[in-house]
């Protein structure tokens, strides 16, 4: 927010409820459309449903079939988190074979979400029918410039790849949707049911696991891995032709590097549930925990971060709970618990008229507590924060991925028509400046080879933005 | 969204189009907007393109998908459909509802759940005034998932909201302009295909193509919800044998562990979860009872035994002990192959050869 106060003419826009995003969300910003600048942006989500006041005094055992409901796309991470905090209240260590059956369906879970989000949800923000209507120009260069990875691909112009993901009638976009869908099956294949899984339990699974069942996955899997050898270089010619055709474009839903990420797929050699040990055995997790702060890894320890965790009204239709007895006073190491922690909050819903000026939404603000600031940590959808904390870690070498201290490698095996193949995850960077922006936030759900161009065009200062960019 | 204009359909611009508005407003977490994307039986591709023959043109405006997202008084306004349907521009239109309804006659002001704004008051419209306003209008109200047939998870004991099913909202003997009552297709989630049926088989009624939609006495379609689980479970051999299992990941029934089959009307363990493949019972999940009326709070907790499974078991394991003993000496008979089937030079097989001897 550079400009003067006076040279403002700020004109009202909003959209409620914005498309293709599981959720009800709602936008309403004032621009600067003169200083090409959001001048003030508001995000509302309307809905209300009150989980964490009707699952009091509920068998604790049914938490993750009722957790799993709060979201429609995702449910199943939900479930498994839940499975994970029961795990530990009741002191019990799955199976081996178990947990892999957990994190092969919460793979294929992330494939899915990947896929149906790039494709199908935010991929129509670049079709042609898309630019045609909101930036013509483009579409002109679009259709004059060659598309550097076509012999990978096949789509010889980046206007060839923008017809494809048109809704329903773009070749590509038909044929991610029915990816989507065997991406689906291998979920049901390890957690019975997609969105909310049937067969997830605490302590274990109640999948039958045989032969047959492995096969099954397998042979899908190899399927998708060709797949993507196809879409990764696709993707990087698309988002690296919104930054040559529109410049400024980094800026859209660009913020600081902020970014949080708890880790993913728990290793059963190593996860024994056990609070006192979580560091540890977090640090053994496939995708690392991590805090990242302006590029740089602070912190590694699951148990920092979730003792970093505060939940602020902010915004939202709630009366505040700090005057009440605390559920939690010390963690199992005696560590203090803030009265802001999520152990010790209490949902008090408090219906209101909605009023930009004081409280508009029915979600609350989570933040992360360095010790000093309340950070307004991200993920960056999931897949940038998981990729940005593993290249920082470095604790994760498996073969197939291998984080380097500075990117993420990612080995794929030789697949029907197409070669092995060597995909690397690089920390965004564009004119010496890191990027956590929609096209960098879009283009980690299928992490790439590309190079960043280095030369700019851009000459504005980088500035905080609102997140309301396409992603 | 809507089927591109080909060439053939340019000269049929006057063909009506059936308009489908979907409110995923209620207390819901879209579960069932993103099953209707895993259907194949039929697609959500093969309806709006009108794949199949005798389907009308139609026109989905659906958030989970919509193409459009244009600002409000702008262009391509998502929202503006359902301004339009408000002042019955539409004509014909399917109303969906996804998520159960809260009460908001039960606080003091606000919203506790919205879709779009109300253009007089600037405020979010709930979506009790939604279904107030269009259900009137609408040709038929299709109430996806449990939630928006009858309250659901939302629903259950405790909650603030007072949540409840359309039917609980609009009355369980409404009926559209057109004669149809409610149609309720639960399922937490929806299955996707018992969905894009459902819906399908609604286009096909409003085109003329198909008769009345048979529902049960709690607007269920009847060929989806007429058996239960258990009827079939391909673990119920397992039952008949008095073979149930006491921990996860075994082949045997999970009655003792949870399900509640026996008695929840469902198609899952029998259709799959998408594409045959998945489900409950049938790979290793006990039965929840997700689509049923009474869901949850008439079987929590979920992971205790049903109260009426342990006189059935306890019969079905006495009767299923001797039965597996008498199944057990007729396998051992079957499993092995006729005596004559060996390496020989004497025909052991019955046939008499012409060259044979006498």
């Amino acid at each position: 927010m550079t400009a003067p106060q006076k040279d403002r003419e700020l004109v009202e826009m909003a959209w409620d409820p914005i498309t293709r995003i599981v959720g009800s969300l709602g936008i309403y910003a004032k621009i600067d459309f003169r200083n090409r600048e959001v001048a003030e942006c508001y995000s509302t989500s309307s809905v209300f449903r009150g989980y964490s006041i009707f699952m009091k005094g509920k068998d604790p055992r049914d938490s993750h079939f009722i957790t799993s409901r709060i979201c429609g796309i995702c449910g199943d991470n939900h479930a498994t988190c839940s499975v994970y905090a029961q795990n530990m209240a009741y002191g019990i260590r799955p199976p081996a074979l178990g947990e892999w059956i957990i994190n092969l369906g919460e793979a294929a879970e992330f494939m899915f979400d990947h896929n149906i989000f790039q494709e199908n949800l935010v991929g129509v923000d670049y079709c042609e029918k898309m630019v045609r209507e909101t930036n013509p120009g483009v579409l002109a260069l679009a259709e004059r410039t060659e598309a550097p990875h076509a012999a990978e691909h096949g789509f010889r112009t980046i206007a060839d790849i923008m017809r494809s993901l048109n809704p329903l009638e773009g070749e590509f976009y038909r044929e991610a949707l029915a990816v989507s869908r065997t991406t689906r099956e291998m979920f049901c294949l390890m957690e019975g049911r997609h969105v909310h899984p049937s067969t997830l339990y605490p302590g274990g699974v109640g999948t039958v696991a045989t032969v047959q069942l492995f096969t099954d996955y397998l042979t899908r899997l190899v399927r998708y891995i060709e797949f993507m050898k196809r879409v990764v270089p696709m993707h990087d010619d698309l988002f690296d032709f919104f930054y040559e055709a529109l410049p400024g474009y980094e800026q859209v839903g660009r913020r600081r590097v902020m970014l949080g990420c708890w880790g993913a797929f728990n290793d059963p050699n190593h996860c024994n549930y056990n609070y006192e040990q979580m560091s540890a055995w977090g640090r053994k997790m496939f995708v690392s925990p991590g805090i990242v702060i302006d590029g740089k890894l602070i912190t590694t320890d699951l148990v920092d971060i979730n003792l970093g965790i505060r939940i602020l009204l902010g915004s939202s239709y709630y009366e505040d709970w700090a005057d009440q007895e605390p559920f939690v006073t010390h963690d199992p190491l005696g560590n203090p618990v803030d009265i802001r922690h999520p152990w010790n909050q209490h949902t008090i819903p408090k219906p209101q008229k909605r009023d930009f000026n004081d409280n508009y939404s029915w979600v609350m603000s989570p933040r992360w507590f360095d010790g000093e600031n309340l950070l307004a940590l991200d993920t960056g959808g999931g897949p940038l924060a998981r990729l940005w904390v593993t290249a920082l870690a470095r604790l994760v070498d498996v073969g197939y991925v291998k984080s380097t201290g500075h990117s993420v490698l990612i080995n794929l095996p030789k697949t029907a028509t197409l070669p092995e193949k060597t995909f690397e995850w690089k920390i965004p960077v564009r004119n010496g400046e890191m990027l956590s922006n929609a096209l960098e936030r879009n283009r980690a759900r299928a992490p790439t080879s590309r190079r960043m161009p280095l030369r700019s065009r851009c000459t504005s200062p980088s500035r905080p933005w609102p997140t309301c960019g396409p992603a | 969204m809507q089927a591109p204009e080909s060439t053939a359909a340019a000269s049929e611009k006057d063909e009506p189009v059936v308009h489908i508005l979907w409110i995923n407003a209620g207390l819901s977490c879209d579960g069932d907007s993103v099953a209707l994307t895993a259907a194949t039986q039929p697609s959500i591709e093969e309806i709006v393109l009108g794949a199949l023959p005798g389907l009308p043109k139609i026109a989905v405006h659906w958030p989970l998908i919509d193409f459009e997202s244009g600002p409000y008084g702008g262009a391509d306004t998502f929202i503006e459909w359902f301004y339009k349907a408000d002042r019955g521009e539409l004509e014909p239109f399917v109303l969906v509802i996804e998520g159960s309804i809260p009460n908001e006659s039960i606080k003091q002001e606000g919203y506790w759940c919205g879709f779009g704004n109300n253009p007089e008051t600037g405020q979010p419209m709930t979506t009790s005034e939604w279904l107030d306003r269009l259900a009137p209008k609408a040709t038929a109200v299709l109430a996806a998932g449990t939630c928006a047939t009858y309250g659901g998870i939302h629903a259950m004991s405790g909650n603030p909201t007072g949540a409840m099913g359309v039917a609980d909202y609009l009355g369980w003997d409404w009926t559209s302009k057109a004669g149809l009552p409610i149609v309720n297709v639960p399922g937490c989630p929806i299955q996707p295909d018992n969905l894009s049926e459902t819906i399908l088989y609604l286009l096909y009624q409003v085109a003329g193509q198909a008769p009345m939609i048979p529902l049960d006495e709690a607007l269920r379609p009847q060929w989806l919800f007429g058996k239960t689980v258990h009827e079939g479970c391909d673990r119920a051999g397992y039952y008949e044998q008095g073979q149930f299992t006491t921990e996860y990941g075994q082949p045997e029934c999970l009655v003792k562990i949870g399900c509640w089959g026996p008695v929840v009307k469902c198609n899952v363990p029998k259709r799959g979860w998408m594409n045959g493949i998945g489900g409950c019972p049938n790979v290793g999940g006990i039965c929840i009872a997700c689509t049923m009326p009474g869901f949850p709070d008439k079987f929590m907790p979920f992971m205790d035994e049903p109260p009426g499974a342990l006189v059935s078991s306890t019969v079905s394991g006495v009767y299923g002990s001797v039965v597996r003993g008498l199944r057990h000496i007729t396998q051992r008979t079957v499993d092995k192959e006729p005596k004559w089937r060996q390496k020989s030079h004497a025909l052991l097989t019955g046939y008499k050869a012409p060259w044979s001897e006498r």
